[in-house]
């Protein structure tokens, strides 16, 4: 296995989601010029860097919630670039998305939060499943209204609601950011171990230092550009370099 | 790669659908909510029931004295009384079309017979018991003169004896005063209030004696019921078998329950059409405004590559939801204000009625359900998925 540019895998790598000179301007402003990466199929990519550095607006393009200025996205096995809004919906449906804030409904269960608003839209989950992944994602009271849940235990949920509908790859925004360090960590495990046993990949974007613990690969970005890709071996830290791994590890984390 | 191994995966037996889970959980979460609203509201009608006063009216009290005599009232209601009042269907309180001048022929006819019949008047006025506390009263006066013939005038120097409805709370013996006019409480009577009035029972003479009015108008007249035909002939005779008509107590109480139900039913639909309109614009209002605190929820939901229809049904489930628990919650003040209502105003006799209550839950989880579905697909219009990130 070899890499030609940072954020590039090389052509023998399974990858989820490929961008290809993508460039985001807001008015003036250019956010991302002439920007290329690739996601690997079944990994823990972590994109980190300051604020301003475009990583939540390459999070939205790569999930297809934004439109790029130009250039082109293959995510989930299609061309998102150019489709239209009816198209884009049924896309979304194998991604999954996991938000700063939970946003769940809080009246209902966790148990309904999976499965009710797939079930109105005519997907039906499977019950059993739903409660496999939220037990797997320890949540124990899954027949209680979310509100009564605590802050981790609502984003465990969340992270279940996106993983329940088995996704490609799940895209997260800042999953930890609200949270204490000790429920920050319980979330970014949960998220490694939808990767490790769902075999859903999951892109996350995020400052959290306890998130690189979890991540597979850790690409900084600065000013729009990619400024570190790390590719971790199992046990070791982040290096600053390019690490090329003949074989993939599965890092075994426990929640 | 990894294979696609997985401890989740999805079983081939599980059948149940996600609504059937939903329904039951919800089911099983408003369980004890709705058995302990049940129980309560057994308990509250039981109560009610036993201290329900049976609205009737004062007027009622005109068929008890077949002549003034606070010893006969004391005993208690009589019904031997038959009742001559206006052949209309509306009743007022205080007011009679029934012709004076032609109840004063008939009184002469009929006593030139050897029948007896009284006329009696009635009139609002302010009574003030001896602690100085305000009552409104509907105060009873009839005729001790049975032949109508012209009088002397009234003693006003001795005091004036009245009897006064249990629901004033004065005692036999207290000096009260009507309209400023000092009187004194000769008996208790009972269930003679009506529509927050207490009921006053005096002679045409003290009533004299406290208007100034020698000879008010009369509101009808009573007389013994054995001789309802003859007097019937008589009314004939006299021209006042077209305006007058001759009742018993009973007659005379649904005549003017009729009355109230007819005239109160207009305002007490207009009362209903302003409440649903109320109950219906508050709802949707509400669900706006919810709908907006719901825009992360729901453009989370859009995100997750929901289109509107789906969401739209999933926020018209949750106002519908929402409604139900609500409704678990308003049945105790529903039931309970009418209780304090009845016992704030004399005489009436409301109640809220589980078919009300169900009729308003419906309403209100109709129209949640409505301005849910219709709001989130309005919201959804202004919206983007990219919003659940910001």
């Amino acid at each position: 296995m070899e890499h030609t540019t940072k954020g590039l895998l090389a052509s023998d790598v399974r990858v989820v989601c490929s961008g290809r000179d993508l460039s985001k301007s807001f008015g003036s402003t250019n956010v991302l010029d002439n920007f290329n990466i690739d996601i690997e199929e079944g990994k823990f990519t972590l994109i980190n860097g300051e604020s301003g550095s475009g990583k939540t607006t390459l999070l939205m393009l790569l999930s297809g919630l934004d439109v790029p200025t130009s250039g082109t996205i293959v995510s989930a096995g299609e061309v998102v670039t150019g489709m239209g809004k009816d198209d884009l919906a049924i896309w979304r449906r194998r991604v999954g998305f996991v938000m700063q804030k939970p946003n769940l409904l809080p009246n209902f269960s966790a148990l309904e939060n999976l499965c009710l608003v797939h079930g109105l839209a005519g997907n039906s989950i499977e019950v059993r499943r739903a409660r496999e992944i939220l037990g797997s994602l320890n949540i124990k009271d899954q027949s209680k209204p979310v509100a009564t849940l605590s802050g981790g235990e609502q984003q465990r949920v969340a992270i279940a609601r996106a993983a329940v509908k088995n996704p490609d790859v799940i895209f997260a925004d800042e999953p930890t950011a609200s949270l204490d360090s000790a429920t920050k960590s319980l979330v970014s495990a949960a998220l490694a171990r939808v990767v490790d046993e769902l075999n859903i990949s999951v892109v996350v974007v995020s400052h959290d230092e306890l998130v690189k613990r979890d991540a597979h690969r850790i690409v900084t970005l600065a000013s729009g550009m990619i400024t570190d890709d790390v590719h971790k071996e199992s046990g070791t830290e982040p290096s600053g370099r390019v690490i090329v791994l003949d074989e993939p590890q599965v890092v075994k984390r426990l929640v | 790669m990894p294979t696609q191994q997985s401890i989740l995966t999805p079983p081939v037996y599980d059948q149940i659908t996600t609504g059937i889970i939903s329904v039951e959980s919800l089911l099983r979460d408003l369980a004890p909510f709705v058995t302990a609203a049940l129980i309560l509201l057994f308990i509250i009608s039981k109560l009610a029931a036993r201290h329900h006063v049976r609205l009737r009216s004062a007027l009622d009290l005109a068929a008890k004295p077949y002549r003034y005599d606070p010893s006969d009232l004391r005993r208690g209601r009589e019904s031997h009384a038959s009742v001559i009042v206006q052949n209309q269907e509306a009743m007022f309180m205080n007011q009679s079309f029934v012709d004076g001048k032609k109840l004063d022929w008939l009184i002469r006819l009929a006593a030139k017979k050897g029948i007896a019949i009284s006329k009696f008047q009635t009139s609002f006025m302010n009574l003030e018991d001896s602690h100085g506390h305000d009552n409104s009263a509907l105060v009873i006066a009839v005729q001790g003169n049975t032949e109508g013939a012209p009088k002397s005038p009234p003693d006003c120097t001795q005091p004036l004896l009245v009897t006064v409805d249990q629901a004033a709370n004065t005692a036999t013996g207290e000096r009260i005063k009507l309209n400023g006019v000092e009187a004194v409480v000769e008996a208790i009577d009972h269930n003679n209030s009506s529509m927050n009035r207490i009921g006053v029972l005096m002679s045409q003479d003290a009533l004299a004696c406290i208007t100034g009015i020698g000879d008010l108008p009369p509101y009808g007249a009573v007389f013994s019921p054995r001789y309802s035909d003859r007097v019937r002939d008589l009314m004939l005779q006299v021209d006042l078998s077209g305006q007058a008509v001759i009742v018993d107590a009973n007659q005379l109480t649904q005549m003017n329950d009729s009355f109230w139900a007819k005239n109160a039913a207009a305002i007490f639909l207009i009362a209903k059409i302003l409440t649903a309109l109320g109950l219906g614009l508050g709802a949707i209002g509400l669900k706006q405004s919810q709908l907006h605190q719901y825009h992360s929820e729901i453009s989370s939901m859009m995100a997750d590559g929901n289109n509107a229809n789906a969401i739209a049904a999933v926020e018209s489930f949750r106002a519908l939801s929402e409604s139900l628990r609500g409704a678990v919650l308003g049945t105790v003040p529903a039931v309970l204000l009418p209780v304090f209502f009845n016992m704030a105003v004399i005489g009436l006799d409301v109640e809220t009625g589980l078919r009300n209550i169900t009729l308003a839950t419906m309403f209100m989880a109709i129209a949640n359900g409505m301005a849910g579905y219709l709001g989130s697909l309005k919201v959804l219009k202004d919206m983007t998925p990219a919003e659940a990130m910001r």
